[in-house]
């Protein structure tokens, strides 16, 4: 257990150091949240707790999805993927050492952001415990929709983010972000619940006293969303893997 | 020993192996030759794990196994023929990467790792990225990314392609000493004179099927087309007609001084050649018996193949 633990981890400083200033890495998970925030903030009146969980809500979920995605691609075209799979680590490790690479991309990158708006917006740092649990499940789940993404079995990354990119904007703007769920009309509302990103919101929202459905119910559904959709993403990839080779 | 009995694979409805059975013994190198698309670096990649098998049983020292376990993965060091290193590592650290989802511990690995690229001549780049070495340096740094974990199976799929021959020699080299240290090690090429060089058995491969095996001589024994005996005279000679009287066939070179014979009774006609320069007082410069090359065999034999 130690030593697949320590290959894992192999798996993951390799991902981490090899793919975290990579180009779609920065354009899809730094450069793109940046400017969607800053066109959603400026000259808009935006409550604070809003502003806190919507910021937070697009960071994370822009970071989680930034390296997952790149990996499978990049890798079958200059061949390193051939080489991992022929090293005595099972696929499953292969795809969590993916997925929790891009997870700790988005929680490190999140907790900063964390702390500079903590610092900045009146808003408590007792949510902080919320805030983590929350941060690493939203970080998961993004994580784990980039790896399912990469299970088309292609060596062009530009592919995989335009592709990444049509699920990932439809899942932000039906989310709570940028209208609160409680303003949301009824079909609305029912479409909101189709984001994992509104669940995350509304944590914040719940934490900070102004969310709708509750924190803990909020907790459940996120972690159901992240083991469904990383169980979805192993069974696809367990299925396309050879298509790539 | 390794052991593969009728091996098949099939893609879709397309049957890549068909049927193939040899043996990898330890302390040799065999050979696995065959024209582009014959299906070698196929059978390399069911035997490193990464294809799955239609049919066919693979035998680990008599015992069945399966070639994608974990166990068996840690007994193997694979050269590929494009370097499939992150060319974004350095040496070092590509090196270190394989010692570890190998499950080495890291001080291990580092010692293993920094002795590799001494005796490999990379340690002057342990820090460069891997993208800036040559494709020669890239090659030594994929036969030592393969020997990182100490493995007893190598499979070296075309590891000499498209180098110099400084670097050429100097793999080879590498292959023949770790030969010499009991690893039995699987060499697909298209190069018969590597094959020549190295391999105690040459596989030949085409189609999906072995078509001929053994050692380099057997198959020259088995497969020659025919031998020849050259005369070589300083100056371009006239009467290449008298030959004639020997009644075996012969050709002669376009600047009239060589002459070459095609026998396939070497024994007895070699005598009749000399004894007819004896008596006409004529002094070839050279006079010698080549055997056939390996690539002339391989050619015999894809051809008896396609018949």
């Amino acid at each position: 257990m130690i030593v697949r633990m320590r290959q894992i981890w192999v798996l993951i400083r390799k991902n981490l150091e090899l793919y975290f200033k990579k180009g779609p890495v920065l354009v899809f998970g730094v450069l793109l949240p940046v400017f969607m925030i800053f066109a959603w903030i400026i000259g808009r009146t935006i409550s604070p707790i809003q502003l806190f969980s919507g910021i937070l809500g697009m960071a994370v979920f822009f970071l989680g999805t930034a390296i997952s995605p790149v990996i499978f691609p990049w890798e079958t075209r200059e061949k390193n993927l051939e080489m991992t799979i022929s090293c005595p680590i099972t696929l499953l490790d292969l795809i969590l050492s993916v997925t929790l690479s891009s997870m700790i991309y988005a929680v490190v990158i999140t907790s900063i952001i964390y702390v500079f708006l903590i610092l900045l917006l009146p808003i408590s740092g007792w949510i902080t415990i919320w805030f983590i649990l929350g941060d690493f499940l939203l970080a998961w789940i993004s994580s784990s929709i980039g790896s399912l993404i990469s299970a088309i079995p292609t060596d062009i990354t530009a592919n995989i983010m335009t592709i990444s990119s049509l699920i990932k904007f439809p899942l932000i703007f039906i989310s709570g972000i940028f209208i609160p769920l409680s303003q949301l009309s009824p079909t609305f509302f029912y479409i909101a619940l189709c984001s994992p990103i509104t669940y995350f919101v509304d944590l914040l929202q719940s934490a900070c006293g102004v969310g709708l459905l509750g924190i803990f119910n909020d907790l459940i559904i996120l972690s159901i969303w992240g083991i469904v959709l990383f169980v979805l993403g192993y069974f696809l990839h367990r299925h396309t893997i050879l298509k790539r080779l | 020993m390794l052991s593969i009995n009728n091996l098949v694979k099939y893609f879709g409805q397309n049957k890549v192996l068909d049927s193939i059975s040899f043996d990898l013994v330890e302390g040799r190198i065999t050979g696995l030759l065959g024209p582009n698309g014959a299906g070698k670096t196929t059978t390399i990649r069911i035997l490193t794990g990464v294809l799955p098998y239609t049919s066919g049983e693979i035998k680990l020292d008599g015992k069945p196994f399966n070639p994608r376990s974990k166990e068996w993965k840690t007994k193997l060091g694979i050269v590929p023929e494009i370097s499939n290193a992150f060319l974004d590592y350095s040496p070092i650290k590509n090196l270190l990467f394989i010692g570890g989802v190998y499950g080495m511990p890291k001080k291990i690995s580092k010692a293993r790792s920094l002795k590799l690229l001494e005796d490999f001549g990379l340690i002057e780049k342990i820090n460069n990225r891997t993208k800036r070495l040559s494709k020669g340096q890239k090659q030594r740094l994929n036969i030592s990314m393969a020997m990182v974990h100490d493995p007893d199976f190598y499979f070296l799929d075309e590891p000499t392609t498209g180098l110099d021959i400084h670097s050429l020699q100097f793999i080879r080299n590498k292959i023949l000493e770790l030969k010499n240290t009991g690893k039995t090690i699987l060499l697909t090429t298209h190069n018969l004179i590597e094959a020549n060089l190295l391999c105690d058995e040459v596989l030949i491969l085409n189609k999906g099927r072995i078509i001929a095996k053994g050692t380099p001589n057997e198959l020259r024994e088995k497969f020659a087309p025919a031998s020849k005996i050259l005369l070589e005279f300083e100056k371009p000679f006239d009467n290449f007609g008298l030959f004639e009287k020997l009644g075996i066939s012969y050709e002669v070179t376009s600047t009239k001084n060589k002459i070459y014979f095609y026998t396939t009774n070497t024994i007895d006609d070699f005598p009749k050649i000399v004894e007819l320069i004896k008596e006409l007082k004529i002094e070839p410069i050279t006079c010698e018996i080549k055997p056939s090359s390996l690539e002339e065999i391989f050619l015999k034999i894809l051809e008896e193949d396609i018949k």
